[in-house]
């Protein structure tokens, strides 16, 4: 284990030493999978849709903060959704400028979980956003959270039943059109049971993370998978819809897994050595725990050559002869003047 | 020679100036009340807008229902509901967005304060080197 905690400590060193390139390569993936992702499941316009823009978008919105990429990415999907229909395009836009109105004009760093957790339905690992959200973030989070399931699932049902939309001409067509995915897209069942699930698992997960009892981000990680599993189940019984079981236990093992990574780098402490302090003061008792945190500074390296090579040189017999007799001539004075200084103080 | 002390200074100031400073100076250049008051007036418009999109939203959506038998009576009630809805949005966003504007509005003096006073240290530094 204490391996583990150096390790750990090297990677903290390695990551404040370059964290400017590794946040920029992580932002490139992070562009790649949602440019692809929105190009390939929405690829509607011909011109958008290329690889030259994707890896175009991708490279230009690397060095730029990610609340750029949230904002290209609906515009994106916006210009692929106005060439299926005007009538998907106008209530997605819709929807999007109501996110944009309510919650991300304020927190607009937030914008990031926006494009993570669609990325992270399609990965088919939804689950792990409810539980390290909770770990990592604030109450608040369930906004964004619930706006990005709300954004998959619109996308998702775009994607599975885009010839439906197509072409819907005249003003009437069009009207049809607007209320007839407004309608699908909000009384989408499976999409209401992953935004309560969600939601009420984030807000488990944050309460008992935020506990003092001990090992509380285990168990807040264990509660958080048994959340999801019995409200997505306790949902998919409600509403009578159909979610794979497989995909959701596969994805749950997944998301214990990354949280409980994400514990190891962010929360490790030793509760064998709490501290519990009580005292008070005229107007209050305090009870105070103190865990103290586990750091193992990584050991430092110094290397020792043993084998290196030294240059010799090869000196005449007379001179080591002569250096020899002076060591020795002065070893024997050494030798007199300390029998000197014994006989004086024992004179003495 | 290179006073690094000073170029430590130089680099904070840079970064910040750079950064946040960009955002935070703009913000510095209102009086709190008139920037409270200012970003508040546009929270509530984006409100409106957001809340006529989210009504539409709903009546395309139930739009069946709603027609189902609508008399005078209940077209009235209706429109009394969206209207209450619309005062509790406004009032909820309102203070939410007061609240939220002084604190960054707060924040980001606080934070220009500090700019000019590691400037003035920084200008006592050249001083003091040119001595």
């Amino acid at each position: 284990m204490n391996s583990l905690y150096v390790w750990k400590e090297e990677m903290q060193k390695l990551y404040a030493r370059y964290a400017k390139y590794i946040d920029k390569v992580l932002q490139l993936i992070l562009g790649i999978l949602v440019f692809g992702m929105i190009n390939s499941k929405l690829g509607y316009m011909e011109l958008a849709a290329s690889k030259y823009v994707t890896a175009g978008l991708t490279v230009f919105f690397t060095f730029l903060p990610s609340v750029y990429m949230a904002v290209a990415a609906a515009v994106l999907i916006l210009l692929h959704l106005f060439s299926l229909s005007m009538a998907v395009f106008a209530v997605t836009a819709a929807v999007f400028l109501m996110m944009f109105i309510f919650y991300f004009r304020f927190a607009p760093g937030t914008a990031t979980i926006l494009l993570l957790t669609p990325l992270a339905f399609v990965l088919k690992v939804p689950y792990i956003i409810p539980v390290v959200y909770g770990l990592i973030g604030t109450p608040v989070y369930v906004v964004p959270v619930a706006c990005g399931t709300i954004v998959y699932f619109m996308l998702h049902f775009v994607s599975s039943s885009a010839t439906a939309f197509k072409g819907s001409a005249g003003a009437e067509g069009l009207m049809n059109a607007v209320t007839e995915f407004t309608k699908q897209i909000f009384t989408n069942k499976e999409m209401l049971i992953f935004v309560l699930a969600f939601s009420v698992c984030l807000l488990i997960v944050y309460a008992i993370r935020r506990s003092s009892f001990d090992y509380a981000w285990k168990v807040a990680i264990a509660v958080g998978i048994i959340a999801n599993v019995v409200l997505v189940v306790s949902g998919e019984l409600v509403f009578d819809v159909h979610i794979p079981y497989g995909g959701m236990i596969g994805g749950n093992i997944v998301a214990g897994l990354i949280a409980v990574v994400l514990e190891f780098f962010v929360f490790t402490v030793d509760y064998s050595r709490t501290e519990r302090i009580q005292f008070e003061d005229d107007e209050y008792y305090y009870y105070i725990k103190a865990v103290p945190k586990i750091s193992v500074p990584a050991p430092r390296k110094t290397v020792k050559k043993i084998n290196e090579r030294q240059e010799t040189t090869t000196l005449p017999a007379d001179e080591i002869r002569g250096a020899g007799e002076v060591f020795d001539r002065d070893e024997e004075e050494d030798q007199q003047d300390l029998q000197r200084m014994i006989e004086k103080e024992l004179e003495k | 020679m290179l006073n690094e002390e000073r170029v430590k200074m130089m680099i904070k100031l840079a970064s910040y100036e750079e950064g946040q400073g960009k955002e935070d100076f703009k913000v510095n250049s209102y009086y709190r009340k008139d920037y409270v008051s200012f970003r508040t007036i546009v929270t509530l418009i984006w409100t409106t807008i957001g809340y006529g999109l989210a009504v539409g939203l709903f009546f395309l959506v139930n739009l069946e229902k709603i027609f189902e038998g609508l008399t005078l009576a209940k077209f009235f009630l209706l429109g009394v509901l969206v209207v209450i809805g619309y005062i509790a949005v406004l009032i909820i966003y309102g203070m939410m967005a007061g609240s939220y504007y002084k604190k960054k509005h707060n924040e980001a003096k606080l934070r220009v304060k500090r700019y000019y006073r590691n400037l003035s240290r920084l200008s006592k530094m050249y001083k003091k080197e040119n001595m």
